[in-house]
């Protein structure tokens, strides 16, 4: 297809990016490498700073300190509209007085592309996000989503090394957003484009990326393949942010830890020895009725395939479990229970003091 | 209910037609049924033939159109650039721009007076004189479009004010810029499309605020339209009547004028 074939995807590099706005500090030695032709997502709290660094490698903000890489060349004094970068932005960014074939065809108008061959490639790019019948129309005229996608057309058409999304989907309703990122995802893959994406969402995060980039604070902490990053998360916070997690306490003795009554091995260094939290995904939880069990079933909620159980342990601690729904039949509300973890490594934590 | 709801709004909005109309209504009235001779439109046929109709039609809406290209070349800009990078000086140059607004413009026009009066004698041998010269220049009044620039920044201000809150003018750039669109590109083509009303409200405001001046032009001795009613008006009743009404319709066609073009180019401009 005439519209893919970037000639080459790119690498890029942030390079202890820093930026601070009065007194907060929005960007605090950010460090990262998205690879050629990689999805990455940029994941993390609100406020942590993906906006940010997204912005730096569009060239709308610039660091106190730290570069930005584009291909090992230095970008950060670019200005952006030299920057070869498509986006998507947040907010609904659609010029209001164009049609979608303008919109579209605006980058190509600014490069002085003759009128016949801007409008039929943005035809060609309408078709390619599936607004082919739509090319007509004004943003008013079109839905959320079809805004959106008319966005990203718009952000392909001038072939950009770095496709940057900056949480695309988050003004959408569920189905849409569901639909629209299955799509991003295919036409990135189709495409080959190295690609950013930010999002707040976890499992939005982990269901297109290739590698899942988690902030906190400004900082990187981890980034790593979805399954590496859910099944072995390098720190509690990435733990806690990525999925859902439970904390129980549990002692540190000679290599192992206690907890549940249980002695298990545990991933990495622990925090030292003595009391630590051992942290636990729900499914990796098991509940079992038991009239004489010290712990109390407080809540539960059905998932569809799964139900999500929670209980309160003997010491007041409060732990999820995902179970199939004919174990959890007999695990209502008010009733006795055991919880026990299967003999596999688990991940400490320090005792976390509320 | 509803139906006494409308009721009122047909009621009101009667009172309110009449209001404006039947003195409208009498004053056409007045100057087209001359006692003895019936209906005639002598009195119009006058104005038109009369001297200086035209001169100074003409010189009021060069005034004008001069007036509305200063100001929005200096306002636009500024309230972009407000509105991107500093949002927190907006009140300071809402507070300044609405200055005008109470001084009255008969204080205005003393000062214009004094600063004219006092340059040529204390700038005499310098290339100085000549500017205020010029400045003066009865063919085209530099200095009536100085005021009158100062005059309309108010509303002008206002109008792009309430323009650019309906746009989201940062994302609009950036989604320009990130398209390959510079700087001014971006403004042009991006951001000023979306501006059409509030420019075409601007223009309105300061077309209006010329057409109708009368103290700043009469004080400073030059003769645009609104100067020239009076004069021409004050010798004859039913004349000055009827330059009244005319100098209302010649108003209304501008404006209509200024409407239907910026309509059309809205239409022209949505292809690209
Ligand atoms: N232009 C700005 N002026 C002042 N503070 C800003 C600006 N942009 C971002 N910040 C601050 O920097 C921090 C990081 O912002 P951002 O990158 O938008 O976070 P995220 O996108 O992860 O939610 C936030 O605390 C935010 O308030
Ligand atoms: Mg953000």
């Amino acid at each position: 297809m005439s519209v893919s074939t970037p000639d080459k995807a790119a690498t890029v590099e942030f390079r202890s990016l820093r930026r601070e706005f009065g007194a907060t500090v929005a960007l605090d030695g950010l460090d990262l490498t998205v690879r050629p032709g990689e999805f990455l997502a940029l994941l993390g709290p609100s406020g942590c700073g993906k906006t940010t660094a997204l912005r730096m490698l569009a060239g709308f903000e610039h660091p106190d300190s730290g570069a930005v890489l584009v291909d090992g060349e230095d970008v950060t004094r670019v200005p952006a509209h030299r920057r070869d970068a498509g986006m998507v932005f947040q907010s609904y960014s659609l010029f209001p007085h164009l049609d979608a074939v303008d919109n579209v065809a605006f980058g190509l108008r600014m490069r002085k592309v003759r009128t016949g061959e801007r409008r039929a490639r943005a035809a060609e790019l309408l078709d390619l996000v599936g607004l082919g019948d739509k090319g007509e129309r004004f943003p008013h005229q079109l839905s959320g989503g079809q805004q959106q996608r008319v966005a990203l057309a718009r952000a392909l058409a001038l072939r950009p090394r770095v496709l940057l999304l900056d949480e695309p989907l988050s003004a959408l309703d569920a189905k849409v957003r569901l639909s629209l990122r299955e799509e991003i995802r295919r036409l990135q893959q189709e495409l080959g484009i190295t690609t950013l994406f930010v999002t707040h969402d976890q499992e939005e995060a982990l269901s297109i990326a290739d590698r899942v980039a988690v902030m906190r604070a400004g900082q990187l902490e981890q980034c790593a393949e979805p399954a590496e990053l859910y099944g072995r998360p390098a720190t509690a916070f990435v733990a806690e942010f990525v999925g859902t997690m439970s904390r129980i306490p549990g002692t540190v003795k000679d290599d192992r830890v206690e907890v549940l009554g249980q002695r298990l091995p545990f991933d990495g260094q622990a925090p030292g020895a003595g009391e630590v939290d051992v942290l636990v995904r729900p499914e990796a939880v098991r509940v079992r009725a038991d009239g004489s069990g010290t712990a109390t079933v407080v809540a539960t909620a059905f998932l569809g395939a799964v139900v999500r159980v929670t209980v309160r342990l003997a010491d007041g601690t409060e732990a999820k479990a995902d179970l199939p729904a004919h174990e959890a039949a007999e695990l209502g509300a008010g009733s006795a229970a055991t919880v026990s973890l299967p003999e596999r490594p688990v991940l400490v934590a320090e005792r976390a003091r509320e | 209910m509803a139906r006494r709801l409308n009721l009122w709004r047909w009621a009101v909005l009667g009172l309110a037609a009449l209001y404006f109309l039947i003195p409208m209504a009498a004053s056409v009235l007045f100057t087209v049924d001359v006692p003895g001779e019936g209906v005639t439109f002598d009195a119009y046929t006058q104005i038109v033939s009369a001297d200086g109709f035209l001169s100074s039609l003409l010189l009021s809406l060069e005034l004008a159109v001069a007036t509305i290209a200063v100001v929005l070349l200096l306002t636009v800009p500024a309230v972009v650039a407000l509105r991107l990078s500093a949002p927190r000086l907006r009140p300071v140059v809402e507070i300044v721009c609405s200055l005008p607004l109470v001084v009255p413009p008969i204080a205005f026009v003393a000062g214009i007076v004094t600063v004219l009066k006092w340059g040529p004698d204390h700038l005499s041998r310098t290339p100085l004189f000549e500017t205020f010269v010029a400045v003066q220049n009865p063919d085209f009044p530099v200095v009536l479009v100085i005021a009158y620039v100062v005059m309309a920044l108010p509303f002008v201000y206002r109008a792009l004010d309430a323009g650019l809150r309906a746009v989201d003018v940062r994302t609009l750039v950036e989604a320009a810029r990130s398209c390959g669109a510079s700087w001014p590109q971006a403004l042009v083509r991006a951001v000023l499309p979306n501006l059409r009303g509030a420019l075409l409200n601007a223009s309105f405001l300061t077309l209006a605020l010329v057409l109708g001046e009368f103290t700043v032009a009469r004080l400073l001795g030059f003769e645009p339209f609104a100067v020239w009613i009076y004069d021409v008006g004050g010798s004859q009743a039913q004349m000055s009547v009827a330059v009244s009404v005319l100098s209302l319709l010649v108003t209304w066609a501008l404006l209509l004028a200024l409407a239907g073009a910026g309509g059309r180019d809205r239409t022209a401009s949505s292809r690209g």
